[in-house]
């Protein structure tokens, strides 16, 4: 049985449904990631599991015990789940050490002891403990606050965007501390986010929910490589979608004959997906020919969109290493790897 | 011969942006003077007093008397204020009471009514209601909106995501209001009872009439029996000291921190708490407050205006009085909103340690008692400047100095959302600094001087202390008209300006309720 049990989950705004019937289960002390576009849901979700809000229909059940089920529900403060939010939420009238024990019940002794090593743990100096939040950085109050929400070994902890705030090398560094520290501790962690590159690098299992709903569940590479359905293929990268006729286990389509992944025997009509990485150049005459449509230049690598000479209706975006130097007009060659992604 | 030098931009040694700067500075520290003037009279007439005559007239019994009075008055009305208005505030904004919008208003309409009315309406109701519990009662009942209005505008203005995120810590519903809401809570709270406590201190009409002696009402019984300056002054010295003493307690319990909320996350809609089985009986509460400060009025008036019938109606000096009244709130709320102009624009476009000296110094001034002022107005006019005695002008001067921190916060926020970009574009479009200010801010910021007109003129035209000492000869304003009617205990010939008083204070009271909303974004 997983640690966090999640069955039928319905909540409504008025008349718009937040979240219509999600199940979810998450495994004892994985980093579970929710992701999707803004206004998706995946806020609610998690505000649903913190207790923050009721539930209309459904039920929670966090390592065996129910802690929502239809309207009863366990008020957030007996759940002892940790969250994160997106500003880090500290409270602007207490120091960063009355923010760390703020719900702590130990004597004051064992308190100030404890903060300390909170402070050391998610990689921030005792000294800053009398500091006042407004007077720490971003990435800091994020760390405080991460500290606070671990100071009561919460069984579940919640991170609600907790890195979009920060700028880019701070997010990745933030994000590494922190999901290092959450495994360390062995703290079941369920992140939400609407950054695709951010999801997939910090998930053990990737939730993509849409509208309500939750589209796919898996390990990141899974659902990455292999996505339900084309909307969920775009949101999580640059998608090449073709349509292809399936037979054999090979997929034909206007890139020639390729392996497909394709089950049971099917044949017939279908929609297939390849990622650019997949997508790579050939010297000399061979490959699939196309020509330079317009050409990107972004530092390491070039972005190109081409057109095949073969089917000028169809027009790729792919990347090259920016060593080759491709003019517009110019024609070359195209070769795939791996196999491509049918849809089912 | 004009050389070609002529038509090149003249070469100014400050950089364009300080231009004014200066003139304005002077301009406002003179101001800075006038308003402390009252304060320093106090010192200066102890000093000339000497020592000993004043020791003499300062510790005696009827001094500690009266200090025990007051203090009594402050020490039990400030704490219950607080109380009823937190409790007030949180049952009105953050639960699930029944017409809570409703009881909103009510809470802040008593504003609308002069203190000393209150006391006129208790009166009217209980004849026998006298000292100290009926100046506690009183006082609760007419101040307690002052407390009310920030603070449910601070409780709007919460971030809910701090509720939950200590609820996420474990914190059941009564320990987050405790840890988390009191505490944001605590500005507001101690700024507004202040203002309770200066009133307390200030306020002659309430507690004359309920025969309840403060200092404030000894010195104006002093003033208009003997002409006693000296034992006035002295009285005076200690009010003043009992003003400074409430100013000092506030500044050390607020400390210097101020709570800057961190992060740009939107706070969500604020969640209410529901009442559950004490949805119904907590509705005791806002009747009960709503019945003393509102319906008790009501009631008093609406019997004496029925009782005196049309003979009460004396139009021609109902008329006289709401004319001048009107007149004296125009020139002085013009006057006052004008004086607070230049410290306004200081304080948001060039904040300095210097600007906030400044305004300190008419918050300060401002704080003094309108009794202290019109004392200090009195015998200044009559020992350096016998023409300005019972003028227009020195009556004007007093306004300014009583309400200007009322006119400086309107202006003041009014100021600060014009962007200073705005100013700097009109001045790259080739406008001088004077002209860009004009073409700009004072154009934008036009509804918040309009705002500092009404909220000083309100002030104004419920004043009764200082306009009764400095008003020049033959004038007679509502106040002084209910005033002096009252005096006679002709309570149904009152009625009527009491209730003109009201129903011109009513607008500004909205615009109050109005402007204490926006500030809360809503």
């Amino acid at each position: 049985m997983s640690f966090v049990e999640i069955r039928a989950l319905r909540k409504q705004f008025g008349p718009v449904t937040a979240l219509d019937g999600i199940d979810l289960d998450i495994a004892g002390g994985s980093r579970t990631v929710v992701v999707g576009p803004s206004g998706c849901g995946k806020t609610t979700l998690l505000r649903l599991i913190a207790g923050f809000e009721a539930a209309d229909a459904g039920r929670i059940a966090i390592d065996g015990e129910p802690v929502v089920d239809g309207a009863a529900a366990v008020p957030a403060h007996k759940r002892n789940i940790g969250i994160v939010a997106q500003d880090g939420c500290l409270f602007p009238h207490l120091s960063v050490a009355g923010n760390i024990t703020f719900g702590m019940t130990e004597d004051a002794a064992i308190r100030q002891a404890r903060a300390g090593e909170l402070m050391e743990m998610v990689g921030l100096d005792r000294s800053m403990l009398t500091r006042r939040p407004d007077e720490l950085s971003g990435g800091q109050q994020q760390r405080v606050a991460l500290a606070r929400a671990l100071a009561r070994k919460p069984r579940l902890m919640l991170l609600d965007e907790p890195f979009s705030a920060l700028d880019t090398g701070l997010r990745a560094t933030t994000r590494k501390a922190v999901g290092d520290v959450l495994r360390a501790e062995g703290i079941a962690t369920l992140l939400v986010t609407h950054d695709q590159a951010e999801a997939l690098a910090f998930a053990d299992q990737v939730a993509v929910m849409r509208a309500g709903r939750l589209m796919q569940f898996g390990p990141p590479r899974e659902v990455y490589g292999r996505p339900v359905d084309p909307a969920t293929a775009a949101f999580l990268g640059e998608a090449i979608i073709l349509p292809a006729t399936i037979g054999d286990g090979h997929a034909d389509c206007a890139l020639g004959r390729l392996p497909a992944d394709v089950a049971n025997g099917f044949a017939g009509q279908a929609t297939i997906m390849l990622r650019p990485e997949q997508i790579g150049l050939v010297e000399g005459e061979g490959g699939v020919r196309a020509k330079v449509a317009e050409a990107g230049f972004r530092g390491s690598a070039s972005e190109l969109r081409i057109v095949l000479c073969d089917d000028q209706g169809i027009t790729l975006t792919i990347e090259v290493p920016s060593s080759r130097d491709l003019p517009i007009g110019e024609e070359i060659g195209l070769q795939v790897s791996g196999k491509a992604h049918v849809f089912a | 011969m004009t050389s070609f030098v002529d038509n090149r931009p003249m070469l100014v040694s400050r950089p364009w942006f300080l231009a004014g700067t200066r003139g304005t500075y002077l301009i406002a520290i003179v101001i800075a003077l006038f308003a402390l003037m009252p304060l320093g009279f106090v010192f200066w007439a102890t000093a000339v007093t000497g020592w000993e005559t004043a020791s003499q007239l300062i510790f005696r019994p009827r001094v500690g008397e009266l200090m025990g009075n007051t203090l009594l008055l402050v020490i039990v009305t400030v704490p219950v204020t607080m109380i009823l208005a937190t409790v007030l505030a949180w049952l009105t904004e953050r639960s699930d009471l029944p017409f809570a919008r409703f009881w909103s208003v009510l809470c802040v309409a008593p504003l609308a009514i002069p203190a000393f009315v209150h006391s006129y309406a208790w009166i009217g109701l209980w004849p026998g209601f006298h000292g100290l519990p009926a100046g506690i009662a009183i006082s609760v009942t007419a101040y307690f909106p002052f407390l009310y209005l920030p603070i449910s505008a601070a409780l709007r203005l919460l971030d809910p995501a701090l509720e939950d995120q200590a609820a996420s810590l474990g914190l059941s519903d009564a320990a987050v209001f405790r840890r988390v809401v009191l505490p944001q809570l605590r500005l507001s709270i101690l700024g507004g009872g202040l203002l309770v406590g200066l009133h307390l201190l200030a306020e002659y009409g309430l507690y004359a009439m309920i025969r309840f002696d403060t200092f404030t009402t000894a010195i104006v019984d002093q003033f208009q029996s003997t002409y006693n300056g000296v034992a006035a002054n002295m009285l005076a010295l200690v009010l003043v000291l009992c003003c400074l003493v409430l100013l000092a307690v506030d500044a050390g319990l607020r400390g210097r921190r101020r709570y800057a909320r961190i992060g740009p996350g939107v706070a969500r809609q604020v969640r209410r708490t529901s009442l559950g089985a004490w949805r119904y009986p907590c509705l005791l509460l806002p009747i009960a407050a709503v019945f003393f400060a509102l319906g008790v009025p009501a009631l008093t008036l609406s019997r004496w205006l029925v009782a005196g019938g049309a003979a009460i109606w004396r139009m021609d000096e109902i008329g006289l009085a709401l004319g001048q009244t009107l007149v004296i709130c125009l020139v002085g709320g013009l006057a006052t909103t004008a004086a607070a102009l230049p410290i306004a624009w200081l304080s948001v476009r060039r904040p300095s340690r210097r600007s906030r000296v400044i305004e300190g110094c008419y918050y300060l001034a401002s704080s003094m008692p309108g009794v202290v002022v019109a004392l200090a107005l009195v015998t200044i006019t009559v020992r350096v400047a016998l023409p300005l005695y019972q003028t227009v002008a020195t009556i004007v001067i007093a306004y300014m100095i009583m309400f200007l921190p009322r006119a400086l916060i309107s202006l003041r926020a009014s100021i600060a959302q014009v962007p200073a970009e705005l100013e700097q574009a009109a001045a790259s479009l080739g406008r001088s600094p004077a002209r860009a200010l004009w073409a700009t801010t004072v154009r934008l910021a036009a509804p918040g001087a309009a705002a500092g007109v009404a909220l000083s003129s309100l002030g104004i035209m419920n004043e009764l202390t200082a306009t009764q000492m400095l008003a020049p000869n033959g004038t007679r304003t509502l106040a002084m008209a209910f005033w002096a009617l009252t005096s006679e205990i002709d309570y149904a010939g009152a009625a009527p300006y009491a209730l003109l008083m009201i129903l011109f204070s009513l607008p500004m009271t909205a615009l109050l309720h109005h402007q204490s909303k926006k500030i809360a974004g809503r």
